[in-house]
């Protein structure tokens, strides 16, 4: 990623670099993911979500709850299809545990995905404002470097 | 983000277009789009034409792939999109249902009438929205265990009959009775019952609402007097679904079928269009698991119109009876059917998957349920919550155009990103206030997101589907109160 795109796409946690663009879907939302690495793709697009439900590091800090860890492992047969089963597990926890995380340790060998999830267990899910029924396939690639981009890039579409 | 080709479109008649399947892809059918030039020049660009030529491609599919006029861009199948398959050679695809199973709407009459509510509208809409569970992360007040929801899966709109949220003669009047054969109780999973067992008897959020609006304009008498619709009266209309139990449904079974095409010798143009053969194990399993989030959904909406008819009762101090409180129809939105439909001069059995889409059955059809044989099954089209929603009856053309389907809404126009832009820096509660259209919501992006301007007209979604002859129109209701998540 060139530095000018690594300045403007800082986010709150110094060492994430990644960069999110909001793309046009009629009926739902699509997001395309630019990082360094495959692990900061999951990363990425765990924050487009987060953003796009409402979680933030205010809600987290407002709740002055022990932080909990979560563990989400994924292994399907493509890239794309465990980043998405991973997203999908994470919107399983906001949505039946009332968990809320922004805090990752990704860990993504060969096919198995182990996303190590930094949260909190809210009461009610009243602080999130968005639903998302499910991050689809339709569309869906995770595209490695080449000669044209050095950094590694993700679509998705997802169901609202 | 659309696909870059665009497929071939030609015009058939003043509502139909024709997709030939030798101008795009490995299309084994047509694609036939029912719909106006003006409301297919807002598709004509993005990837919605496309998704009907890849609905094209699936194995087994019978007669076209077919569009009704909401058609709009979405995953998989196209929103308003309607395909049937064979039973010996054709599939079935989660992503031909979408992940709110059984997402559907359903219409309350009354004897009310407007001119003597109408200085308690905002009262009313106040305790409606206290009192109906609806919004990100609201439960409902039905807590349920375990066992409890296998229960209801398995019975679907008769649980709610016998736990008395809804009367037998309720039941009359929800296709299929309320009830799809799930086969084998323990298709779905733990998870899929834990993530919607809190959220029976819950609206949920975006585009699902509740609304009470005024009976504004017939257009068959007979209809609606069989109906029970008089102008001036007071109707109301829920739009829910099968809610997280059929989220996880969907999502389980996708990632299990796009496991399976290939080992069957399907290609997938679209991950999302996974799919097995029906008579195969994960064919019937996902039949089942579907079969059980439809029932789910049911008993939502049966549950959701008790929570209506007490609020109602609690209001003005009279009885559900003398107000004369009755379900007029509940109709599904995306689910796969199992059908017989005639094709090429035989009666055969189909899965016929709406996705967006709803059935159209004529009068006397087998299909129609028993109340309505005599005027064809009653097509309930909500419209945005600015301007008007539709009842409507199927047609025997239904029957041989389109498996018995018509649309099943609007349609959105702008992406919900569109939407927000536009009504930025506006008051839109102020706006549709000042026509009479009191809104009650969690959220105030909701409320910018679902904003008028991002459907489509719903009169020209529904002049298409009359003239086209797949529908009839009845009567049209204007929006009172609204109610969102």
């Amino acid at each position: 990623m060139h530095e000018a795109m690594r300045q403007a796409c800082k986010t709150d946690s110094e060492e994430t670099l990644y960069r999110i663009i909001s793309l046009d879907h009629t009926a739902d939302a699509g997001y395309r993911i630019e990082a360094d690495s495959r692990e900061e793709l999951v990363t990425g697009s765990l924050r487009a979500l987060s953003d796009l439900i409402g979680i933030t590091r205010e809600n987290l800090l407002n709740n002055k709850l022990e932080t909990v860890s979560e563990i989400i492992k994924s292994n399907e047969a493509s890239d794309i299809e465990t980043l998405i089963a991973a997203l999908n597990d994470w919107l399983y926890l906001v949505q039946v545990k009332n968990y809320i995380s922004l805090d990752y340790i990704v860990n993504w060998t060969d096919n198995l995905l182990i996303l190590e999830c930094r949260g909190i267990t809210i009461e009610n899910s009243n602080t999130t404002t968005t639903e998302v029924k499910a991050v689809t396939y339709h569309n869906a690639e995770i595209l490695p470097p080449d000669k044209e981009n050095n950094f590694w890039r993700t679509t998705w579409i997802v169901d609202l | 983000m659309s696909n870059k080709q665009i497929p071939e479109l030609q015009r058939i008649d003043k509502f139909k277009w024709r997709i030939p399947k030798d101008s795009y892809g490995d299309m084994r059918v047509d694609g036939i789009v029912y719909s106006s030039s003006k409301l297919i020049s807002a598709v004509e660009n993005d990837a919605s034409l496309n998704q009907v030529a890849n609905v094209a491609t699936l194995p087994g599919i019978v007669g076209n792939s077919l569009a009704m006029p909401d058609i709009h861009w979405g995953y998989g199948f196209p929103i308003g999109g309607v395909a049937a398959f064979d039973m010996d050679h054709g599939i079935i695809s989660p992503g031909g249902v979408g992940y709110d199973i059984n997402c559907g709407v359903n219409l309350t009459r009354t004897k009310i009438n407007k001119k003597d509510i109408q200085k308690v509208l905002p009262s009313l809409a106040d305790i409606l929205f206290s009192n109906i569970p609806c919004g990100l992360g609201v439960g409902g007040d039905i807590r349920l265990s375990h066992k409890e929801v296998r229960k209801l899966i398995s019975t679907g709109a008769a649980w709610a009959v016998k736990r008395g949220y809804a009367s037998k003669n309720d039941l009359e009047k929800i296709e299929d009775k309320g009830v799809l054969d799930i086969v084998d109780p323990s298709f779905p999973s733990e998870k899929a019952c834990e993530r919607g067992r809190n959220q029976i008897g819950t609206l949920g959020s975006g585009n699902h609402f509740l609304e009470v609006q005024v009976v504004d304009e017939i257009f068959d008498a007979h209809a609606a007097q069989v109906l029970g619709l008089e102008k001036g009266l007071i109707t109301v209309m829920i739009h829910s679904g099968s809610r997280g139990f059929g989220y996880q449904v969907c999502d389980e079974q996708l990632r299990k079928m796009g496991q399976v095409s290939a080992k069957y010798g399907i290609n997938l143009v679209d991950r999302q269009l996974a799919c097995a053969p029906i008579n195969s194990p994960e064919g019937k399993q996902y039949a089942g698991a579907m079969a059980a989030a439809a029932n789910f959904a049911w008993v939502n909406r049966l549950i959701l119109i008790h929570l209506l008819n007490r609020v109602f009762e609690q209001f003005f101090g009279q009885s559900q009876v003398s107000l004369g409180m009755s379900l007029v129809f509940d109709i599904s939105h995306n689910i796969a059917r199992f059908e017989r439909h005639e094709i090429k001069g035989k009666m055969k059995q189909l899965c016929v998957h709406r996705k967006g889409a709803t059935r159209s059955f004529g009068p006397g059809d087998e299909l129609t349920p028993q109340p309505y044989k005599s005027i064809g099954q009653p097509v309930l089209i909500p419209g945005d919550m600015g301007t008007a929603s539709y009842v409507l009856v199927g047609t025997s053309e239904a029957r041989s155009e389109t498996f018995g389907s018509a649309c099943h809404g609007a349609g959105r126009l702008l992406s919900r990103k569109a939407a927000m832009k536009s009504t930025r820096g506006r008051n839109l509660r102020s706006e549709l206030e000042s026509k009479g259209i009191i809104v009650r919501s969690r959220g105030k992006r909701t409320l910018s997101e679902e904003a008028p301007e991002a459907y489509k007209e719903v009169k020209d979604v529904v002049d298409s589907a009359h003239g086209a002859g797949i529908v009839k129109k009845v009567a049209k209701l204007k929006p009172l109160i609204v109610i969102k998540g």
